[in-house]
This record gives C-alpha cells, structure tokens and sequence, in this order.
C-alpha cells in the first residue's frame, strides 16, 4: 500500500493472453484490485488462524482459505 | 418458654438449628427464670441470655434475643411444643443415635435434663432444639474425639512415612536453604574435608538434579551434610537429591535434627542399599540427622529391613558416632541408636570411622551424592580421597538416611528419599546404593520420573519390601564395581538427565523451528533466485518460481559465466513472482494485522499468481469486449463491479480513498479545486 508494487503493469500484461496495454489509471485500479484482493484474503487467513486459536497466521491458514478468496475475486 | 420453639417454628426466620439450639435453650432457661419474656424483646433476651444458666453468651445469643422479640405466643406453645417435644425429642434422639455413638449416652442423659428442663420450662423451644443441643454437643464431642484420635493414630502409624517424606522434603528444603546460606558455615564446621566430599558426593548423589550449585556448599559441610545427605538421599534418592543436600547442609550446620532426618533418611536410604557399609553410614547419619526429627525410628524400620545383611558391626564400629550407629543399627537390627542427636562432627567421625568398613557402599553412595551436585568437584575428592572418604561418606550417608527413617518415623523421608533415590538410580551406582537404602520405601512413594524409579528400586529393596531382592544384588554388585564411576555415572545420569530435558525441549523447539528451516532453507534459494531474476530480468514466470530454489541452488556456485548462464536459467525457470517478496509480504501483513509467518509467502505467491492470471484475462476480456485494445480504468471498475467489491451503494471512489495512495488517487479521481490555477488532471 504505501509503495508501488513494481512491476505491477508487466506483470500483467506478461499475463494477458493477448497483447494489451494498459492505461495510466488502469494501474492504478489493478493495484487497487489487488489490494482489495490481499485485504479479503489476509482477513480470511486471520479468522482462520483465530479459530486455530492461534495468533500467527501460517502457510496453511493461508492455503485453506485461498480458495474461497480466489473463487469470490472471479469476477 | 416456647419463644424458642415458636419462634422457630412460627416465624422460621431463621433456622440455625445450632444456634437456636443454645439460644433456645438459654431461652428456656431463662424463661423459666423469667416469664415476661416476650414483651422485653432483645432486652430480656440479652439480660436473660445472660443470666441463662448455661452462659452460652455466643453470638447464639443474637439470634435468641431476635426470636424472643418476635415470639409473641409462649403460653400456647408452650403447650404444644411440651408435647410435641418430648416426642421429637424421642425421635431425635432416635436418630442420633444412630448417627453417633457418643450421642446416644450423652443424648440419653442430655435428653432426660433437657426433659427435665423443657417440661419446667415448658419446652425449650423446640423438640429440634433440645435435640440438637444434645446432637450438636454430642457431635462434638464426637468429632473431637475423632479428630483427637486421628491425630494420635498417624504418627504412631508407620505409614507416618508420607509425613515423614514429607517432612523430609521439608526438611530438606530448609536445609538447602540454610545451607545455602550455611555452607560458609558448614565448611568451618566439618571437621574433615574427607568427610566433606564424602558427605558432598553423597549429596550430590541424591540431589543431583536439584542442585549443582548447592553441592559446591555441600561439599563444605561435607560430613555433616554429607551424612544427612547420604541419609536422606538413600531414604529418598532421587527426590530430595539437592534439597538433602541443602538440608542435610543447613540441617548439619544448623540443625541436625530436623533437616537431616530427612536428608539423612535419604541418604541412609541410599546407603542401606550398600548393606554392609551403608549401614554403619547410615546410622551416623542419621543419628546425626535423627536429632530432631523422628527419623530413626523410620531408618529403624528401613534400616532393618534392608540393613538386615548389613552389619551391625559396622555400626558398631562407628563408635563415634553412637547415635549414629545405633540408629542404623536398629535399622539393621541392631542397637538402637537415635541418639540422633549426635553432631555434624560425630556423624562424620563415626562416617569416617565407617569408612574403612564400607568399603564400596560408601564410596558409591558418596559418590552418587556428589553427582547430582557436583560432578567435577566430586569427581576430584573420591579420587583423592578414594576408598576412606568414601566409605565414610557413604556409611555417613547411610547413616543418616537410616537415621532420618528411623528417627521421623517413617514420615517425610520416604518422599524426599524418593527424590534422592532416583537420582542415585541414575547411575548403576545408584541403584546398588539403593539396594540397602531404606530409600526404597520412599523411592517408590515417590514416584519420579522412570528412570528415578527403577533406581529407587534398587535403593529401595533393602530397606522396603517392595523392592525385589534381585535389585539388591545388583546394586550391592555395583557398589563394589562402581567406586569411582558411581561418581562418574552419576554425573553423567545428571548430564543426561539435563540433556534428557534439555531434548525435550528442543524438541519442542526444533519442530517449531522445522517449518521456519524449511521455508528459511527455500527463501535464500527463492531470494537468489529472485535477485537473479531481477538482475537477468527475464519474464515472470511463476511456475519459475518453484523452480528456484532447485535451480538458484544450483545457481549460486557458479561464479562470471555461470551467472549468466544463471540468469538465463533462472529467467526460464523462474518467473519472476507476479510480486515482490517484501511488497507482498508487508501488505499481507499490514492487512492482516496479525503475526504472520513467513512460510506464508510461497503460499501467497501462488495464490497471487493465479489471481494475476485471472485479473488479466478478465480485463483482457473486457476490454475486447469494448472493442479495446487498451485496458482502461472503466474496465477495471467493471470487474471490481463484478467481484463485488463496489455497489451502487458503495462507490468506486471510496474504495480508491481507502486504499490507494494520493498519487493514485489523483489519477483516479479529480480533485475539485476552488478556483485555483492548479487544474486537476482527469485521466481517463
């Protein structure tokens, strides 16, 4: 959040099927997209090292969770 | 006259049957001494209560005074409860009878002078009250005879020996204490340095895990703690190992008496398992720690029991120590000694004097003493001193262990014996110590860790019964083996004792500390690989990213050529993460808001390459979809619409605002300027 994920366009665009650009503000709105994406999935995990009753947040909270987020940032 | 019993029964206030019992029964008393009761209220009562025969000025009182206020109707139920007690009174008495033993007679004569009363009286108050009176008084006089009999039972029980473990443990606290703070003290006070180490192995023996420190200053006292060490470590072995130590100590220095019963018990217990020598050991010790305590009679009954092989001799010949001896002997069926009283200094003379006749029983329990406390310091006083020191010590030892089982009488030392038997049990040492130690007793109360037990066992045969006789052999067996390496097995018990712990808990630590290896073992390679990455800045590839670690490994040797080489490798088999490492990471943890470990990031990486690849085919589809080539900000808003993250109700614009920075969000959204010159750029 407070630095610019680097390289965040190229990656995108590496991504893309085709060959597309991406506006100015369009980043900024992917970064946004991401962001969003990250907080969900980060508050998830958290429920789901609390109901592990545990405060740290570990890889498999995290892999638990991931594909519910992941399902619900289709789109 | 019926206040009471109308009070109790019409206005029930309350019903403490007890209370109203006394009360009413000084209601009565007083009712019969005075009439108008009813009007006077808490004053009559108060003056009546007071005037009652039965003085039972208790805070009973109250609660007549409150009811004679209240009883208003005393001609009438008078009456009533005249009939109606004597027949609850029968009734009761019935009951309490068979409720207590005690009652029937006293109900029996209460009953006929509380009749007698009553009647006068016209009941006191109620048919409960009387018989209550009569129960409560017989209850307690029951019960105090219960308890008065209880007490008297224990300690003449010889099953005291819990209490006497526990006093032992006790003991033998206080005696780490003082001697702790004695050792200063105990070292002037030891006569002979022999004696000293001897005692100290003895201790450190028995008190092996419990200090190590407490052995320097054992070794100090030497004899005098030593001896109740030694005494107590064999009742005890394991357990108290250093708290005999420290109280065989303290207790020499101080106190012999109560602080080396205990010590001296396990030591004695120790010894005992040496037979021959530990018994004249043992006795010393013991008198020595018996002093206070009533050990010696326990030592007495460990003592012979194990002891019974030992010689009485032996003891005997401790003639310094008479005490001493007498106690082991007794222990072993010998003389009697608890003397106990006898003196740090006698326990160590009579110690060394048993020395030479304990050969290898005193060695080895000197030597399990001094294990547990001090390895090294032990290790250099038997050499030294060898067979002398330690035969003195051990029959010190026993000695006092015998002596603290006999003269505590069974109480206390089995615990702490216990506790010093399992430290002997380390060592092989140990359990030959522990063959005639009466510390089998204890030993096995105690019930430490397994491998104390099998030790105490060991000590514990002779002295207890439940050991197995095969124990002894083997410990006496040890005991004439293990001189020197008693000491060193001891130590090294003590050694893997720790390590034991500490393994254990590495053990908890290792596992937690596996995943952070794993993931820390994959990071540098995927970190390597990443910089390698960044460096060659080949395309992203995630499934790279896997990669990495096998290849960046690879990677890393290579020095000119194979970083090129590297490069090109790592940009072909590792993608770049579709995030940085630390940009990744630091925002999953801002919003996480909680600990986060750091083998999520493997996890997060995948995750978010696939959300990546999803976020771009959407756009992408979108932006086709508008004839685009270019992917614009509506297309972007598009799909937030679509994940949900934005309604009619709730803007784009805010997310923007919560999330981005300012130069984003000036991008996004225009910035309303009143009139100023500075035109906010609207992209679009």
């Amino acid at each position: 959040m407070l630095k610019k994920p680097p390289k965040l366009k190229s990656t995108i665009r590496s991504k893309a099927k085709g060959n597309v650009d991406i506006a100015a503000g369009s980043e900024a709105m992917i970064e946004l997209l991401t962001l969003l994406f990250l907080n969900s999935l980060a508050e998830e995990a958290k429920a789901k090292a609390f109901e592990e009753k545990s405060a740290t947040i570990r890889a498999h909270h995290v892999k638990a969770v991931s594909k519910k987020v992941l399902r619900k940032a289709r789109g | 006259m019926g206040n009471t019993v109308s009070a109790a029964k019409g206005l029930s206030r309350k019903r403490p049957r007890q209370s109203l019992n006394v009360t009413a029964f000084e209601k009565r008393l007083k009712d019969a001494e005075e009439e108008p009761e009813n009007s006077i209220g808490d004053h009559s009562s108060l003056s009546l209560s007071s005037s009652s025969s039965l003085s039972l000025k208790t805070p009973f009182v109250d609660v007549h005074t409150e009811k004679r206020g209240l009883q208003r109707r005393v001609s009438n139920r008078r009456k009533i409860t005249e009939e109606e007690f004597s027949a609850a009174l029968s009734k009761q008495q019935m009951g309490d009878v068979s409720r207590e033993a005690l009652q029937g007679r006293e109900v029996g004569g209460e009953d006929t002078n509380l009749a007698g009363i009553t009647l006068g009286l016209s009941k006191l108050s109620e048919p409960d009250v009387t018989v209550d009176i009569v129960n409560c008084q017989t209850a307690l006089y029951d019960q105090h005879d219960a308890m008065t009999s209880n007490f008297s039972i224990k300690p003449t029980i010889m099953a005291t020996q819990l209490q006497r473990d526990i006093q032992e443990e006790e003991e033998r606290r206080e005696e780490e204490r003082q001697k702790s703070a004695e050792e200063e003290e105990v070292v002037t006070n030891m006569e002979e340095d022999e004696g000293k180490e001897n005692v100290d192995k003895t201790q450190d023996v028995s008190s092996k895990p419990e200090e190590k420190d407490n052995a320097v200053g054992f070794q100090t006292f030497d004899l005098d703690d030593g001896v109740e060490a030694a005494a107590d470590s064999q009742s005890e072995d394991v357990e108290g190992g250093s708290e005999e130590e420290e109280a065989a100590v303290g207790s020499q220095a101080e106190e012999e008496g109560v602080e080396q019963s205990p010590t001296q018990e396990e030591t004695a217990a120790d010894f005992q398992s040496e037979d021959v020598e530990g018994l004249s050991e043992e006795e010393e010790a013991a008198a020595e720690e018996d002093e206070g305590e009533e050990q010696s009679p326990t030592q007495e009954e460990t003592a012979a029991d194990s002891q019974s092989e030992e010689e009485e001799a032996a003891a005997t010949s401790q003639a310094e120590d008479k005490d001493v001896e007498q106690s082991q002997t007794e222990e072993e069926d010998g003389p009697p000694e608890n003397a106990a009283a006898a003196s740090p200094s006698e326990e160590e003379e009579a110690a060394a004097g048993s020395h030479p006749e304990d050969e290898g029983g005193s060695e080895e329990v000197y030597q399990l003493q001094r294990d547990d406390e001090e390895k090294s310091d032990g290790a250099d006083r038997q050499t030294d001193e060898d067979d002398n020191d330690e035969e003195r010590n051990q029959e010190e030892e026993r000695h006092i262990s015998r002596r603290a089982f006999r003269s505590e009488g069974g109480l206390v030392l089995p615990v702490v014996t216990a506790t010093e038997a399992h430290s002997f049990m380390k060592s092989k040492s140990y359990s030959a110590l522990g063959l005639n130690t009466s510390l089998e007793r204890i030993q096995n109360q105690t019930g430490k860790p397994d491998w104390t037990k099998p030790s105490l066992q060991h000590l514990d045969e002779d002295f207890w019964d439940e050991n197995d006789p095969a124990d002894r052999k083997n410990a006496s067996f040890h005991l004439l083996h293990v001189s020197h390496d008693a000491e060193v097995s001891r130590q090294q018990e003590d050694v893997e004792a720790a390590a034991e712990e500490a393994g254990e808990h590495e053990e908890e630590s290792d596992e937690e500390e596996d995943d952070n290896e794993d993931f820390l073992g994959k990071t540098p390679a995927f970190v390597r690989e990443k910089i390698k990455f960044f460096t060659s800045s080949p395309p992203a590839l995630p499934s790279v990213s896997k990669n990495l670690p096998a290849s960046s490994a690879s990677k890393a040797l290579p020095a000119a050529k194979p970083k090129q080489a590297r490069r090109r490798r790592t940009g072909l088999s590792r993608r770049k993460t579709v995030l940085p490492k630390t940009y990744l990471m630091s925002v999953f943890k801002h919003f996480a808001k909680t600990k986060v470990s750091a083998d999520v990031f493997p996890v997060l990486n995948e995750i978010m390459d696939k959300f990546f690849d999803r976020v771009a085919e959407d756009l992408e589809t979108y932006a086709a979809h508008a004839n685009r080539k270019t992917i614009k900000v509506e297309d972007v808003k598009l799909l937030l619409r679509r994940q949900g993250y934005i309604n009619d109700k709730v803007p784009v614009e805010v997310l923007i605002e919560k999330y981005l920075r300012m130069d984003q969000r000036k991008i996004l959204i225009p910035i309303a300027t009143s009139g100023n010159v500075v035109i906010p750029k609207i992209r679009k």
